[in-house]
């Protein structure tokens, strides 16, 4: 058990509420390739959502991507872009990074005057389930720790 | 299979492609070297929020670097990128 505790790394977490109707965001400070960015915990969605600015900080080229492009519905709006491997680095306050690969949807970079205000997005599948974590939105901690060491 | 191609034909541009989609995805831990304060650009970003809401900000070891309105004209304020955060606050 000491072990298991020891290997948790924690780091401060936003719980931004919109002053809108939105739910509220749970807003973490990561870095994609290098790259500084804010992260929306998103458990409900599918991979790495990059902002499509930002991503064009990375100068990715089609010929490294996972796919062609792609058509997905992200919040009634279609979005083309295309799948990417990409490293995410959880940034710990206390404790380790944890450096995992994702598969990252990039959207094209004409997409972005309909991305709104939205950062980055951390779904479940293909980027979170690769960590264990758990949130206390109280005190504003993000817990992680690499999956794999889960017996 | 796709790493054993790539490694016999290193040249194959396909082969080595299929071996990157294909390989298992990684996870390493690692303490790192203080070169960005992320914790101080947290809590610049706790006071400031509002105060800038609706605009790209540029922050650096929790210093405000640029705020501008869109995110063309904050790359243009900020020289180095590295260890900048650079993102966009909700209005």
């Amino acid at each position: 058990m000491a072990s298991r505790l020891r290997s948790v790394s924690q780091a401060m977490i936003t719980v931004l509420r919109p002053p809108t109707k939105r739910p509220p965001q749970l807003v973490l400070e990561v870095e994609i390739e290098g790259i500084l960015a804010e992260a929306v915990v998103d458990t409900g969605g599918v991979y790495l959502f990059y902002h499509p600015q930002i991503g064009r900080r990375l100068s990715l080229t089609p010929t490294e991507a996972l796919s062609g492009v792609q058509t997905i519905r992200f919040r009634g709006v279609l979005v083309h872009g295309r799948l990417y491997r990409l490293t995410l680095t959880f940034l710990a306050d206390e404790g380790e990074d944890v450096t995992i690969q994702t598969t990252a949807f990039v959207p094209e970079p004409d997409e972005a005057e309909h991305w709104g205000d939205l950062p980055c997005l951390l779904g479940l599948y293909g980027c979170l389930e690769r960590v264990r974590f758990a949130v206390d939105p109280r005190i504003e901690r993000f817990y992680f720790g690499p999956a794999e060491e889960v017996s | 299979m796709a790493t054993a191609g790539a490694a016999r034909y290193p040249d194959h541009a396909e082969l080595a492609k299929s071996a990157r989609v294909l390989a298992p995805p990684t996870v390493t831990r690692a303490s790192r070297p203080l070169t960005a304060d992320i914790r101080a650009n947290r809590v610049w970003l706790k006071a400031h929020r509002q105060d800038y809401a609706g605009q790209w900000i540029a922050l650096r070891n929790g210093h405000l670097l640029a705020a501008a309105p869109s995110f063309d004209a904050l790359v243009a304020h900020v020289d180095e990128t590295h260890d900048v955060l650079m993102t966009k606050l909700p209005a």
